[in-house]
């Protein structure tokens, strides 16, 4: 592929999509080169689909497989970590097994968030609150340009809706969730700094928003301390580099994203400045990447109890005695813990597995992910086996 | 920049043939090199059912006797394990469950059912009502079955575990680039080296699987085996469904709990990409077994590709062409492996054991005489 770009985003996880959306919304043409998709990446295309070119490293296009991850199906546990396919979800009658009654408090502002909505209505749950990025007018207009007028009409109308029928449509983050047995305490943080706190019985993130939560909060692991912008400089080319850097996805998914919004406005200020203008024709580099010191310091923070992947009741301890017994790669880590095996599809927890290898191994291992494995969406037994490819 | 190193043995493979041969060799004091192209399990191990049985395939009745007592001895040795050891594993008694749908079949069965018994396995023919009343969710065509006392165990586990111990008595695994050069001669083996390292042994052992032709070509040698794609579907549902493992039209059985495994489709073929064709044929068949699973949700298709010999049977041992040179390459590596294992280190070792002389490469080459 030849293509001229504006940016080049390095990286895969939250704050590289970031980036990149960032890039294309502010009319600025990038290319997102990623080891793997991420999660954030993938719910991130999911939402922004026409302004975000992703590549795959091996020269795939890396959307059919971000599709696919976020196509993965999930079982119906308190936390639902990410929305995006919700209505598949719905379909399958799983949501329809949440407990009749309980209350969900959602968080996301996307499309995915009317489809949970509808759903959570149609199934007798009581919606709590919807925690929503709130959007200037300028950034409303720049997702009708990515994503289609029709599309944010009905998220704004689906707002409106929501918020005529009294659920507490709120602009922030949720910062904090803890499980105290009867019901999660959720702590959501507004754009104005007053702190809200929520309590029900289910909390369904949308990822691919900005106001993403740091799931693995719930789960033990919020370091969210160590944040600190790593410096910008230039190529031996002479291209300009800005680096977002990131905590990585298991820690502060939200921050990285913040962080890669700001690399990217970096980056636009650099194509604007003057001195710059004479390398145009070089791509600014938006370098996205976590050192390896600062991803073993995590890990080694962390608890060894921690669930790494919550569905197949993988824990730190788990994954990091995999490796010691020699597992060197995210496959391995899988066959060795059934990590990502479960209906999670590895889709939260294998980002974190890759951290914690990184951790562990004396070099930063190979950037190969777990493969994506068909269908897209989960599909009834008996709906397969009804295809006729004649 | 190549490291080096040297070892006793070297073996090609980290699939489950290749980790119980270097765990038995380690175990016997030798010092053992697994080398292995890709990642540990990488090949048919990696996608295998983890049905450990003596009956598997549907042609009991074309084997050789001595290849029946292999598979009961094989059986029987994984039955014999210390709990702990089964549990390392991930071995678990399971039962099997195989189906007749019409008479030919049930007399088929009723045939095997013999076989078996005199090879001192447990087996039973049951009628239609003893079948429905232990597994309900099977359709109600199903005429008769033979039940027999089959197991599971755990192909990650196992080569985990083997790899760990391996490691433990002095081993190593070298990994990520495939065996490129073979220096030998009349005396033996001198070294292998891939792209990285060189390892010195005078002793190789090919348990490459679907690989094992090229390993043995860096030797002049061959080993007629056939690349045989099997594509699978993980299914999820209710874990009350189903308690055996059920070998209808096709097989599928539960070895964790609510995740169906769904296989197998049989194609020469080395590729390990799925078809959309092949998940329906699967899905369909495992309706038509089980319907009760018709609502499961398949969360992922798959392939593995099965090394299987021209004539179906291991190919084990010595080749008298290449001093130091040895095969254990078969089919079926979750039942035979560790036996295998074990049987291939006693010879290298102690120079004789017994049932290889069975499974002799010799036996493709009717210029030779042994």
């Amino acid at each position: 592929m030849n293509a001229t770009v504006d940016v080049v985003v390095l990286g895969s996880g939250p704050a590289a999509a970031a980036a990149g959306c960032r890039m294309s919304q502010r009319g600025y043409s990038s290319l997102t080169v990623s080891e793997c998709v991420s999660i954030h990446a993938a719910s991130l295309i999911g939402t922004f689909e026409r302004g975000l070119l992703l590549r795959h490293a091996d020269g795939t296009t890396g959307l059919a497989q971000a599709r696919a991850i976020i196509a993965a199906p999930r079982r119906v546990p308190r936390i639902v970590p990410f929305s995006g396919w919700t209505s598949s979800l719905v379909e399958h009658g799983s949501l329809a097994t949440a407990p009749a009654r309980s209350r969900m408090l959602v968080a996301g502002s996307g499309p995915d968030v009317i489809a949970t909505a509808d759903a959570a209505s149609r199934s007798g749950i009581t919606l709590v609150g919807v925690v929503i990025t709130e959007l200037s007018a300028e950034e409303w207009r720049a997702a009708e340009t990515l994503a289609g007028k029709r599309v944010v009409a009905r998220v704004r109308a689906a707002h409106r809706r929501l918020v005529e029928d009294g659920v507490p449509v709120i602009g922030g983050i949720v910062t904090r969730a803890e499980d105290m047995q009867a019901s999660l305490r959720i702590v959501v943080e507004r754009d104005s700094g007053e702190r809200l706190e929520f309590h029900a019985d289910r909390l369904q993130v949308n990822h691919g928003s900005i106001p993403a939560i740091p799931v693995l909060g719930l789960l033990g692991l919020l370091p969210m301390a160590a944040w600190e912008p790593l410096p910008a400089g230039t190529a031996p080319d002479g291209t300009p580099v800005v680096a977002a850097g990131n905590l990585d996805l298991a820690f502060a998914p939200h921050l990285d994203e913040r962080r890669g919004v700001r690399a990217a406005d970096d980056a636009i200020r650099a194509l604007a400045r003057p001195a710059t203008l004479a390398a145009r024709s070089l791509p600014v580099i938006v370098e996205c990447g976590l050192s390896l010191e600062r991803e073993r310091a995590l890990v080694a923070k962390t608890d060894g109890s921690t669930l790494v992947c919550a569905d197949e009741r993988v824990t730190l301890d788990d994954v990091v005695s995999a490796i010691r017994d020699g597992a060197a790669s995210l496959r391995e880590i899988k066959m060795f813990t059934r990590l990502g095996m479960g209906a999670c599809r590895g889709v939260p927890c294998a980002q974190i597995a890759r951290s914690i290898l990184a951790a562990f191994a004396p070099t930063r291992p190979p950037a190969v992910g777990l493969r994506a494995r068909p269908p897209l969406n989960p599909v009834r037994l008996d709906e397969l086996a009804e295809y006729d490819d004649r | 920049m190549r490291t080096s190193a040297s070892a006793d043995v070297a073996v090609v493979g980290a699939g489950a043939v290749g980790a119980c041969v270097a765990v038995e060799l380690a175990r016997r004091g030798r010092r053992v090199a697994v080398v292995e192209a890709r990642g540990l399990a990488a090949g048919a191990t990696g996608a295998s059912f983890g049905w450990v049985s003596a009956q598997f395939g549907n042609y009991i009745d074309s084997l050789p006797d001595y290849h029946v007592e292999l598979l009961a001895t094989a059986v029987r040795r994984y039955s014999s394990l210390p709990q702990a050891a089964q549990d390392r594993i991930g071995y678990r008694p399971w039962r099997a469950l195989t189906i007749g749908y019409d008479n030919t079949k049930v007399a088929w069965l009723a045939a095997a059912e013999r076989r078996l018994r005199s090879a001192d396995l447990d087996a039973e023919l049951w009628d239609r009502s003893a079948v429905l009343a232990a597994e309900p969710g099977l359709s109600d065509d199903s005429l008769a079955a033979l039940k027999t006392s089959d197991a599971m165990v755990n192909p990650f586990l196992l080569v985990r575990s083997s790899i760990v111990e391996v490691a433990e008595r002095g081993g190593f695994v070298v990994r990520g680039a495939p065996v490129r050069q073979i220096a030998a001669g009349p005396a033996g083996i001198k070294w292998l080296e891939t792209e990285h390292t060189r390892i010195e042994a005078p002793i190789i052992v090919n348990a490459a699987g679907v690989g094992s032709p090229k390993i043995a070509r860096l030797l002049d040698l061959d080993v007629p085996v056939q690349a045989n794609k099997g594509e699978q579907l993980i299914a999820l549902a209710a874990a009350a469904l189903l308690g055996s493992l059920v070998n209808g039209h096709g097989h599928l059985g539960q070895p964790v709990p609510g995740h169906y495994i769904i296989g197998a489709t049989r194609e020469n073929a080395l590729d390990d990409t799925v078809t959309l064709r092949s998940a329906a044929a699967l899905a369909a068949d495992a309706v038509r077994t089980v319907p009760a699973l018709a609502g499961a949700l398949v969360l992922r298709a798959f392939a593995g590709v099965r090394p299987v010999p021209a004539d179906g049977l291991p190919i084990l041992g010595p080749d008298r062409r290449q001093p130091g040179y040895f095969n254990a390459v078969l089919h079926g590596g979750m039942t035979l492996a560790p036996l295998v294992g074990e049987l291939i280190a006693r010879w290298i070792v102690d120079g004789t054991a017994p049932f290889i002389e069975h499974y002799g490469i010799e036996r493709f080459q009717p210029g030779l005489t042994q």
